[in-house]
């Protein structure tokens, strides 16, 4: 059938003046703006639009929109291309390339093997052999006919939007659009989300009139209305993909595909997270389909999808139609066929007498109205061309079935409320045996539904309740009474006659013998499946949903899982509001990566945070640490130099002259108060109550259970004035621990703590020759030894900057640590280097700290701890202060009988016997080297250095009972094979009487 | 002549930052403020107030920023401390912060996708103001009554919040004053 045949002449909301050129399956096709992929694709005779999962049949498309099941498409090309979209909602652009995903050789021969593949296949198959699928997945997953995903980067941009508002109206059809209006004229603020490009829902194909208008004219009102007033946001093409707690919603809005690949411009997908007082769902209810033999023939479509691609898309489907309705409703889609002047062969009711009015109009238009009959079978090869029909009395065939041919068939078997949204929140939906459907659960007080969602069936109806939702919405966020202010408009309902449930169709063959009743076409899942299922003792619809795949797909079986319930309940002899529907997750349609990600991609993945001198760390080429969220100078090269060289060059440097280290990013806490002494008493367990005005201590911060979590130096800066550093990782961390135990435990005490971590830039001056540096742009502190000793803290001014200059030392050399204000950071930072030029001042890394401090035996909590150390094991028990009168946090911890086990691993040093190898770090040490596994461990490697200055490897480690061990052997095995033997040592290997720090 | 932008961000160089931390019942505290700083310490949670060259904005239930407009944040620090009595504490906080004022119409966009706050004016009105999530770091967000909105936050994260913004602001049009 060719395009001048299917596309009429005129109607339809599609602009004939612009047509688009796209390609489906490397074919040439034409469309018009306004069409889908789908529309397009029946308009150009497309009748397979891809092969079956399973079975690798012909398959057509179903529905027009988020509920279609074959028409599964790739979109685009390269690395932004999209798959897994429905053709239905993929709107046409000039140049759009899309694919099947199912189209491949691989499905066309799935036809033969499919039919070994029975319900429960994969479980049968692989829970026996577990083994199996390991090998088998690769190909299955091929042959599954999913799209696949692109292996580019993703060129395109995406991004996030926050809204909060009154009333989030979930749909644009007719109840949500009177619901948005109501509740905008009560002043809410109103977020009105439609998936489809326009709004309007089903009055986009709607022909009837409203309030006397066409249905379009009543839509361009209502959106100008809505456009109009200020408090409303209307986000056209957003999906409403996640309904969470406490009515949090994410919206997935397409920005541009509907524009073609246009990657550099704007954002692609933006995710909106909403956040809504009220929530009104009028997401509307999708058509159920009919399930007899063969109802998966293209050819084969829901009714009212031929009546909207009739109505909204001016496309005539096909020829001859057979419409199979067990309701009224239906009987529209024949009227519409007929009007548009195509044959209408015959309308196949299951009902008795129906009688309503949609009825007597078609009896009226000549329409031969076949009554208490079913198609039970379609018939053709790759394209519907009859079905048999047969009476149908009760759920029993009679009489001899006869042929009709036709090459179209719509059936209406009622409809689904969409009621995913409100199912995701938790809320089971609950039969309704009046609707002859599943209607949302009590979703409580944030939720309204309103219109077809409701089970209401007539537009009518969907008007009314829509304003009324939107009132009650509105007045439980606070704006009016509740009262609809304006009336809906006038649509002529006429009466319908009650329709019939019809779940399964019988055919003379019994279900496991009939040609396939397709169920949920998505995952080829027929009715026979679920009886099987039900006979192998299946009653869960969770679990039928698992071992027959029944709803599984991408659409979440949302045109077959209600038969599907329905099948199941006959097969289990129960009622279907006892079997009750399946979970539905978040998203409702697929939603992308991209989308969920946002900005937080590449450099906005996680911030950097800099130091003030961070361009000039940049300037002079530093490799880079990542210490929580800082960028800390690791080391800095010099061209041609190695790693190793340059850490040697600036561990001497250190040692030997003058060597400076931007320490900005330790954590630092201003704490004020006349108790402030007795918080610190009580979160170390070092004294700090006789610390003199102006000196510094060192503390070991313990959790509850004894073991070490932060250390640092705090200073005494006046009567009542501490300051605290902690460790770079940790100093949101310790802020927080302080303000819970000042806020939770300890409100007697009048202290305050402010982090000032930002606010002081810190330098520290290292080496013998750091005092003359600084002497050189600090005039106005006494710098001498005896004036200005170790562990002291004196406030001046360097390069005409107040300033605090701490002697507290990480290196065991004589350093200030010189603190500014941070906006002054880098003008003192200079200052300091042109200070130090004639000393040939070396800037340091972080590397090259690790080595100083270890070749001190300090250590770094996180590195030499895990968590689980006390002091004494990390042979601190000189930091701890057991008389306090309060006590400290841990102090009692530390009296635990395993923190007193002799056998615990303690802090050691290790130094190989060969002075060349450097250990890894992380390395186990073993005492018997040829001991075969299990082999006891006698502990591990904590810290490993190659040490300049005493031209050797150096190691810190904890061993079992180590303190006890010293010069004892251990072995270090490598993963090459090779055993490295260590001495155990004290793990101070430098200066071990601390002379050079005080000097 | 270009469009003009939707949304400009300027810098409020010159101010000096100082955390306060007290008692708002303890009347020594509010009148020290009031006589270093001429302005009033906000009681109403997330407020703040304005006088002449001083803001005060709150922080917590005993805890403010205090921004002076051509000080030094270490002199505002001394006469605090020489004007209170009692339980207090005051920091300067001037190396922390980073102030940038922004504006125009699509400021409020900027804001939805940097922030789960509502800044809504009918949420959050001339004379509020909230610490809270901006993209991955924080802020301190204030609403003026120019419709501008100030923006205070950590001098180590700018970087960072610069690129941010500017991205952010891009599809508006963006001016860095």
């Amino acid at each position: 059938m060719g395009a001048e045949v299917r596309r009429r002449a005129a109607g339809g909301r599609i602009d004939r003046d612009q047509t688009l050129d796209f390609v489906f399956d490397g074919r040439a096709l034409r469309g018009f703006a306004g069409d889908t992929l789908a529309s397009a694709l029946l308009a150009n005779g497309v009748d397979v639009v891809g092969r079956s999962f399973k079975y690798g049949r012909p398959r057509g498309i179903v529905g027009h929109g988020a509920e279609e099941p074959n028409a599964i498409v790739e979109v685009g090309a390269g690395a932004s291309c999209v798959p897994n979209l429905r053709a239905t909602q993929v709107e046409l652009y000039n140049g759009l390339e899309a694919r099947s995903i199912r189209a491949s050789l691989f499905q066309r021969a799935a036809g033969a093997f499919g039919r070994l593949l029975p319900a429960g296949f994969y479980y049968k198959t692989f829970m026996s052999s577990p083994g199996a699928w390991m090998a088998w997945e690769r190909v299955l997953r091929h042959a599954a006919g999913f799209g696949k995903a692109p292996d580019g980067a993703d060129p395109d941009t995406y991004d996030r939007m926050n809204h909060h508002c009154d009333v989030l109206v979930v749909g644009a059809g007719p109840a949500g659009l009177s619901a948005a209006l109501e509740a905008a004229g009560w002043g809410a603020r109103v977020l009105l989300a439609d998936e489809q490009s326009e709004f309007g829902g089903s009055l986009l194909a709607e022909t009837r009139a409203l309030g006397g208008d066409s249905a379009a004219a009543w839509l361009d009102g209502a959106l100008a209305e809505l456009d109009a007033s200020g408090n409303v946001e209307l986000l056209p093409r957003s999906t409403v993909s996640g309904y969470y707690d406490h009515n949090f919603l994410t919206l997935v809005e397409r920005r541009s595909d509907h524009l073609g690949p246009v990657a550099a411009a704007g954002t692609r997908e933006r995710l909106h997270r909403v956040r809504a007082e009220q929530v009104v769902l009028a997401t509307g209810a999708i058509e159920r389909p009919l399930v007899f033999a063969n109802n998966d023939l293209p050819g084969v479509m829901l009714a009212s999808s031929v009546s909207t691609y009739v109505n909204r898309y001016a496309v005539a489907p096909g020829k001859s139609l057979l419409l199979f309705t067990t309701n009224d409703h239906g009987y529209r889609t024949a009227l519409d066929w007929h009007r548009i002047g195509r044959e209408v062969v015959a309308i196949v009711d299951a009902r008795e007498s129906p009688a309503g009015g949609w009825v007597a109009a078609a009896k009226e238009a000549g329409i031969d109205v076949i009554v208490g009959h079913a198609i039970i079978e379609a018939v053709g090869r790759s394209r519907v061309s009859g079905a048999a029909i047969a009476s149908l009395q009760a759920n029993a065939l009679a009489g001899t079935p006869r042929r009709l041919a036709c090459d179209l068939i719509a059936c209406s078997g009622g409809w689904n409320p969409t009621l995913h949204l409100g199912s995701q929140t938790g809320v089971k939906p609950r039969w309704s045996d009046s609707a002859g459907a599943f209607l949302p659960g009590d979703l409580g007080g944030g939720t309204v539904c309103a219109g077809a969602v409701a089970g209401t069936p007539t537009l009518r109806g969907c008007l009314e309740q829509g304003a009324l939702a939107g009132a009650t919405a509105a007045s439980r966020a606070g704006f009016g009474s509740g009262r609809t202010t304006r009336s809906a408009p006038e649509v002529d309902e006429p009466p319908e006659t009650p329709a019939r449930s019809l779940f399964l169709v019988p055919h003379p063959k019994r279900v496991s013998r009939a040609p396939k009743q397709f169920v949920d076409f998505q995952l080829d899942v027929t009715a026979s499946d679920i009886e099987l299922a039900a006979r192998e003792g299946y009653e869960s619809v969770e679990h039928v949903k698992r071992y027959t795949a029944l709803g599984f797909g991408t659409d979440q079986g949302k045109l077959g899982n209600v038969n599907g319930v329905a099948i199941l309940a006959e097969a289990l002899g129960k009622d279907i509001a006892e079997v009750g529907t399946t979970m539905y997750r978040p998203s409702y349609t697929p939603a992308t990566f991209g989308a969920i990600a946002g900005r937080d991609v590449g450099g906005f993945f996680d911030p950097e945070r800099h130091t003030p001198m961070h361009e000039w760390h940049t300037s002079r080429g530093a490799e880079w640490e990542n210490v929580g969220r800082w960028k800390r100078p690791r080391y800095y090269p010099r061209s041609g130099e190695t790693m190793q060289q340059a850490l040697n060059r600036e561990c001497l440097a250190a040692r030997d002259g003058v060597a400076i280290m931007d320490a900005s990013t330790l954590g630092k806490i201003d704490i004020q108060g006349a108790d402030s002494a007795e918080s610190l008493d009580r979160i170390y367990t070092t004294g700090f109550r006789k610390l003199g005005i102006g000196r510094c201590r060192y503390g070991l911060m313990l959790h509850e259970d004894g073991t070490i979590f932060d250390d640092g130096v705090t200073a005494r800066l006046g009567e009542d004035r501490y300051l605290m550093h902690t460790t770079t990782g940790n100093a949101e961390v310790v802020f927080a621990w302080l303000e819970r135990w000042r806020q939770t435990e300890w409100p007697e005490l009048s202290v305050y703590f402010t982090s000032v971590t930002d606010h002081w830039a810190t330098a520290a001056l290292v080496g013998p020759k750091s005092r003359t540096v600084l002497a050189k742009v600090c005039t106005d502190i006494d710098l001498t030894g005896g004036a200005f000793p170790f562990m002291a803290v004196r406030e001046g001014h360097v390069a005409g900057v107040p300033a605090r200059v701490f002697r507290i030392s990480f290196s065991g050399e004589l350093s200030f640590e010189v603190n500014v204000p941070a906006q002054h950071g880098r003008a003192v930072w200079d200052a300091l280097i042109d200070a130090g030029a004639e000393f040939d001042i070396t800037p340091y890394g972080t590397e090259a700290m690790h080595v100083l401090r270890a070749e001190k035996g300090f250590i770094i909590v996180g590195q030499d701890t895990d968590g689980s150390m006390t002091p004494a094991d990390t042979g601190m028990d000189w930091a701890v202060r057991r008389n306090k009168p309060f006590g400290f946090l841990g102090d009692r911890s530390l009296d635990l009988a395993d923190h007193l086990r002799e056998d615990r691993p303690q802090l050691v040093g290790l130094a190989t016997d060969d002075a060349r190898t450097v250990l890894p770090e992380g390395g186990q040490l073993v005492d018997d080297p040829e001991c075969r596994p299990p082999v006891p461990i006698a502990g591990h490697v904590t810290s490993s250095y190659y040490s300049a200055r005493l031209s050797r490897p150096i190691a810190l480690g904890m061993v079992k009972g180590g303190a006890g061990r010293m010069g004892e052997t251990v072995h270090c095995p490598l993963a090459d094979g090779r055993v490295v033997k260590a001495s155990i040592v004290d793990p101070i290997f430098y200066d071990p009487k601390g002379e050079r720090q005080r000097v | 002549m270009s469009e003009p932008p939707g949304v400009v961000c300027r810098e409020c160089p010159d101010r000096a930052f100082v955390n306060v931390r007290g008692d708002v019942g303890d009347p020594r505290l509010r009148d020290a403020v009031a006589q270093v700083a001429g302005v009033d310490l906000p009681r109403e949670p997330g407020t703040w107030n304005q006088a002449d060259r001083s803001r005060a904005y709150w922080l917590g239930p005993d805890e403010w920023l205090l921004v002076v407009e051509g000080d030094d944040g270490l002199e505002v620090e001394g006469r605090l401390r020489s004007a209170l009595d009692g339980h207090f504490s005051v920091v300067d906080v001037t190396g922390t912060q980073v102030h940038k004022e922004l504006s125009g119409p699509d400021v409020g966009k900027v804001l939805q996708k940097s922030s789960p706050y509502d800044f809504h004016p009918r949420h959050f009105p001339p004379g509020r103001c909230a610490q809270t999530v901006f993209a991955k770091a924080t802020a301190l967000v204030a609403a003026r009554e120019d419709g501008a909105f100030d923006i205070v936050f950590r001098r180590s994260y700018a970087d960072y919040f610069m690129r941010w913004l500017a991205d952010a602001a891009a599809e508006y049009g963006y001016r860095l004053d």
